[in-house]
């Protein structure tokens, strides 16, 4: 086995993620049983539909592809110890900048279309992390309120684009014109949703990983994240590090905007982001902030999507069951207790049985 | 009755393994100012910390006005009269000295809100009884260093008044701001107030002290009236008797100068840290700058390393100014720095003792060499291995001891020729044998052609090291001897004797 | 007709919810770790005011309204102390954790995860009469809500100028050593401050839902970041943080009252506000970093 130089001997991340699929697959059930007036249909909707037929699993899979992406500019941005929080905003960015190329009629339907309206959501993105970017460039103003506020502004300027001057009446959803069919992403196994953006992200998340233990930037980017001051007197290129990822992490968000508009929906909607940006800040965490773990993370996090939603059609579990599930699986993996810490809280919870009422020591 | 007696006090860390308090007995009397005296790591502090309560000893016993007593907390002390003035601030900037002082025990009107007047009026009732004149409701950032001082001294007192503790008071202050604290002291001494004032300064000691007791190594060396100490017998108690000693010295003479520094000042808190400092370092050289605590040792670090720009002077590294070179070359080739802060500076304490190790020889690499891996591991245990680092694989380094942390760091700077190698309390946390290995390294960089400059607390590396030797006394360089200096010079030299 | 006294009417519009949790954030960010989760607990505020409300009148829900909130922020930093876990974690937790929770409840409780308008709810206006007085006039005619909102950021900032508390957490903030010699214990300082940011949010959530008279998904609308950034730029101080409270609530009118002015879309109107605050931090910022040079 390749030695490697960073190895820490951090055993957490794969505790981690257990914590998170046991605890997501808890949460679920008690959901399910508490929340539904069917129990049972909303039981098989999360544990057996997914994975009963190879259509809905890869419907599922399909969903993983841009929250991973999504929750891979996350890893990017947060290991430089930037804490961009503008995700949502960029990806809706993305998913309206390629409607719009797509749909514009200037560029002949088809393959270079597809590829025009991938690149412009790329763009988009990167432009919206641009301001927050250069505020820690050229101010070391805090990313955190910068990317959050910018990402709010934008989201308010798209819904306003695609509710008027730009919105189709033709449908019945506020969304902008349908992207031509044969400018969409292909699919690869109708009648599922599948598309190659599963395995182009699974791929890129393995260049990632690539980029983080076997670079010299990657290796740089991380010291940055993690000790500024030391990767200054080391010698390191911090004022590339000071914006770049912050960009970088932008542009995957507008990338994973793009893809969905480009899958199964086929144009950008209103409000069509959905909390991805949060979802994917949680996923990242749930990776342990790993490239190579994050599609595992997306999957966990687009089960919880797809079951849930099922489950809400079937038998009237509340819409928003499966982010209230995130979100505490994200608090629950962010607690450390150490052993000892466990130990001590075990004994103190004993002792005080054992006295009756917590009268203390005798 | 004395205020204080302490008998058989002993106290043992064993995260560090330093017997910190050997068996000391040490006793306050009301009215008097007793100096408790010794080098950085004599036991000094710690000894002071268990009188006010903030430690607990292994062994020994205490007793206040007759009375034996065990303190678990500071405000234990506080209740038996016991107040502590730390070294630096404890005042919160933007609360005024009266609140400053009533922090903790804020006065109540209905129970739950700050009794505004009472702050002030009780405040003024304390300056009045020990004549002190300082204006209770000015935000403390605006008073003058003299003042914070005071408005310090004030809450120690508060609560009491009985025993007053100093840890350094004058660090931080200049010439005449101590002569007014010890205006102060004076008086308080003549209120009755049995004052302990820890320092190593030996002018300021015989000025104001009654009784002096020197400390070294954790044992209590002796106690004599002020009045049977002059300062070359007290400089010499303080610092630890250093047998004469060669230096291992160059070969020839030292060659063109590498760094310079001209006219550099710098003001810190509004007191001169750096007072026109002029300074050439020759490749080839080792140049020791020795200076205790608090006399801008940590500011002449700052400067040198290119970290914080001074307010006046200019430094150059190889002719240039160091602010117009490129920070990779100025970092990767030119310095190699060895930080007094090794966790904020000299390590990323969540990666790993690898990564650390060679993290700055990365630009180095081919991006197959990297990548494939073996290469930089093979170079970081050939790294680690030669300063003895051991059980290295696979750990973060802040799970390293502060010894082995400091190795890793060694091992990473100086690798290679810079031209410069600045090395700030390079000794600090190790033991005798990694110590000479250390210094051994700084010698072979210097034969191969370096300049070295080394800041340090510690005279005794300048005996091991140095060709030549300054002292820093409150921002002020001084060149002992152009040879390496002798140890009671270099004693006199930084506990501020005059010539 | 858009006035100058429209405008400062508006303002206060939007400033009675926004001053509570701008100034409760502030006791969080004194003693040194900021509250992050402002914008999930405005939320829950708004949430449990309409639920007690709609079951036990107005002033149990306000009263609810606080009680919760208080206790879910006094509870998440009682974890990140406890558990040892990142408060930053924590707090995004609880920010999404709170619309979805809210939407579940309202599911359960009222039968959608929609809008829910409670009859009757909506806090009335009062002293309308004596709105056209001369310069104070924009004072009056609120409604009894946005008046007790900006009463609860009068008490929390009181609390924080003439208690004890508010004195130790100023202290906390700038020398942990200060504390240490007081005796003061650190951990239980902080519990205190999320336990008043809590208790401010509550109040900004439950301003907001009576001034509508109904509960909106996600109606909190990012008015708990433009709280953080408030506290951002007043520069750790209880005037500073009014002071930029006050001039984001102008913002926030000026961007609603230009629709009248001009003939710009609403909803990019209200946009312009969230471009306009962080150039407003970077250029802060800017200037802070040039001094320390």
């Amino acid at each position: 086995m390749m030695r490697s130089i960073k190895d820490t001997g951090d055993a957490r991340v794969g505790i981690r993620m257990v914590v998170a699929v046991v605890t997501s697959a808890a949460l679920a059930a008690m959901a399910a049983i508490v929340l539904s007036r069917q129990p049972l249909v909303a039981l098989r909707a999360f544990f057996l539909a997914p994975f009963v037929s190879g259509s809905s699993f890869l419907s599922m899979l399909e969903l993983s592809g841009p929250l991973a992406l999504c929750a891979l500019g996350v890893v990017v941005t947060f290991r430089a110890g930037h804490y961009s929080l503008g995700g949502e905003g960029q990806a809706y960015a993305g998913a309206f900048a390629a409607a719009a190329v797509g749909t514009m009629t200037a560029i002949p339907a088809g393959p270079m279309a597809m590829m025009l309206s991938l690149a412009a959501g790329l763009v988009a993105g990167g432009l919206v992390a641009a301001l927050p970017a250069a505020g820690k460039r050229f101010a070391n103003a805090d990313v955190l309120l910068t990317s959050i506020l910018v990402s709010q502004g934008m989201i308010f300027a798209i819904d306003w684009a695609i509710a008027g001057p730009l919105h189709d009446p033709s449908g019945n959803l506020v969304a902008m014109r349908s992207i031509p069919a044969s400018s969409l992403l292909p699919r690869l196994l109708p009648p599922s949703t599948l598309t190659p953006v599963p395995f182009f992200t699974a791929a890129l998340c393995l260049v990632a990983a690539f980029y983080f233990e076997h670079t010299r930037s990657g290796a740089a980017h991380d010291l940055y994240g993690r000790n500024t001051q030391f990767a200054q007197l080391q010698g390191f290129n911090t004022r590339r590090l000071s914006w770049l990822p912050i960009v970088v992490a932008g542009s995957l968000h507008g990338l994973a905007g793009a893809a969905m508009a480009m899958g199964a929906r086929g144009t950008a909607i209103r409000g069509m982001s959905g909390g991805i940006g949060w979802s994917a800040i949680g996923a990242a965490l749930v990776a342990g902030s790993r490239p190579s773990a994050v599609p595992i993370a997306a999957l966990l996090f687009s089960w919880l999507d797809s079951g849930s939603r099922q489950a809400v059609v079937l038998s009237d579990l509340p819409p928003d069951a499966g982010l209230a599930i995130k979100a505490i699986v994200i608090i629950v993996i962010s607690a450390r207790p150490t052993i000892a810490g466990m130990r001590s809280i075990y004994v103190r919870a004993l002792s005080r049985l054992r006295d009756g009422r917590g009268q203390g020591r005798p | 009755m004395p205020r204080a007696v302490l008998s058989a006090i002993r106290k043992y860390y064993a995260s560090t393994s330093t017997l910190a308090v050997d068996d000391v007995d040490f006793v306050v009397k009301a009215g008097e100012i007793h100096a408790l005296v010794g080098e950085n790591g004599a036991g000094k502090s710690t000894l002071a910390r268990i009188l006010c309560g903030f430690e607990v000893p292994d062994a020994g016993t205490m007793s206040i006005r007759g009375t034996a007593m065990t303190f678990t907390s500071h405000r234990d002390a506080e209740r038996a009269g016991i107040g502590f003035v730390p070294q630096y601030s404890m005042l919160a900037a933007s609360l005024s000295a009266a609140e400053n002082v009533a922090l903790g025990h804020e006065p109540r009107r209905f129970g739950l809100f700050t009794d505004k007047r009472r702050v002030s009026y009780d405040f003024e009732m304390l300056a009045a009884r020990f004549g002190f004149s300082v204006d209770p409701d000015t935000p403390v950032s605006m008073l003058s260093l003299s003042e914070r001082r005071q408005v310090e001294i004030m809450r120690a007192l508060a609560r009491g008044g009985d025993i007053l503790v100093l840890d350094e008071p004058t660090s931080i202050l200049g010439d005449t701001e101590t002569a007014a604290l010890f205006t102060l002291l004076r008086r308080l001494k003549d209120a009755g107030t049995g004052i302990v004032y820890i320092s190593h300064r030996t002018r300021e000691i015989l000025d104001i002290a009654d009784r002096v007791s020197v400390m070294r190594s954790g044992r209590l060396v002796s106690t004599m009236e002020a009045s049977e100490l002059d300062e070359e017998r007290l400089a010499a108690m303080i610092v630890r008797s250093m047998p004469e000693r060669q230096s291992k010295r160059m070969m020839g003479d030292p060659g063109s100068i590498v760094f310079k520094m001209r006219g550099v000042s710098t003001r810190r808190r509004g007191i001169a840290s750096l007072a026109d400092i002029n300074l050439d370092v020759h490749a080839g050289e080792v140049v020791v700058i020795v200076a205790l605590g608090g006399n801008g040792l940590d500011s002449l670090e700052d400067a040198a390393t290119g970290l914080v720009h001074p307010d006046s002077g200019h430094i150059e590294v190889l002719g240039r100014d160091m602010r117009s070179i490129n920070p990779r070359e100025l970092r990767t080739r030119l310095i190699a720095y060895l930080p007094t802060d090794r966790e904020a500076r000299g390590l990323c304490g969540r990666s790993s003792v690898a990564m650390n190790a060679i993290a700055k020889s990365l630009p180095r690499y081919g991006f197959a060499e990297y990548a494939d891996g073996r290469k930089p591991y093979a170079d970081a245990a050939a790294i680690l291995e030669s300063f003895t680092v051991t059980h290295w694989e696979r750990r973060r380094v802040d799970t390293l001891s502060g010894g082995n942390r400091q190795r890793v760091v060694a091992g990473r700077e100086l690798r290679g020729r810079p031209a410069l190698v600045i090395a700030a309390n390079p000794a600090q946390g190790l033991d005798s044998s990694a110590r000479s290995m250390l210094f051994s390294r700084l010698h072979e960089m210097r034969d191969a052609g370096s300049a070295v400059l080394v800041l340090t607390s510690d005279p005794e590396d300048a005996l091991d090291l140095a060709d030549r030797t300054f002292s820093l006394y409150r921002g002020t360089l001084r060149l002992l001897d152009r040879y390496g200096s002798d140890a009671s010079s270099l004693a006199a030299a930084i506990t501020g004797v005059t010539p | 007709m858009y006035t100058l006294s429209t405008a400062a009417f508006d303002a206060l519009v939007f400033l009675a919810p926004l001053l509570p949790a701008a100034v409760g954030g502030l006791a969080t960010e004194l003693v040194g770790t900021l509250n992050i989760a402002l914008e999930g607990l405005i939320l829950t505020g708004a949430f449990v005011y309409v639920a007690a409300a709609s079951v036990a009148g107005p002033a149990a829900g306000a009263l609810m309204a606080l009680a919760i909130t208080a206790a879910v922020s006094y509870g998440m930093d009682g974890l990140s102390r406890k558990a040892k876990a990142d408060s930053f974690v924590v707090g995004l937790g609880v920010n999404m954790l709170a619309p979805a929770l809210a939407s579940i409840l309202s599911q359960v409780v009222f039968g959608t995860k929609g809008v829910v308008v409670v009859a009757g709810l909506q806090s009335s206006r009062v002293l309308e009469s004596l709105s056209g007085v001369p310069l104070l006039g924009p004072i009056f005619g609120h409604r009894v809500s946005d008046y007790l909102a900006v009463l609860v950021a009068m008490l929390i900032g009181a609390t924080l100028a003439y208690t004890p508390f508010g004195l130790r957490a100023k202290a906390a903030g700038q020398n942990p050593e200060a504390l240490r010699m007081a005796g003061l214990d650190a951990g239980t300082l902080r519990g205190a401050a999320f336990l008043v940011s809590g208790l401010a949010c509550g109040a900004s959530g439950a301003a907001l839902a009576a001034s509508l008279g109904a509960y909106v998904p996600n109606m909190s609308a990012g008015r708990g970041w433009i709280a953080l950034v408030a506290i951002y730029l007043g520069g750790k101080g209880l005037f500073g943080t009014v002071v930029a409270s006050i001039f984001f609530a102008l913002l926030l009118s000026a961007a609603s009252g230009a629709q009248s002015v001009l003939s710009a879309p609403p909803e990019l109107l209200m946009a312009l506000p969230y471009f306009i605050t962080p150039i407003v931090v970077i250029a802060g910022s800017y200037g802070a970093s040039r001094r320390r040079q």
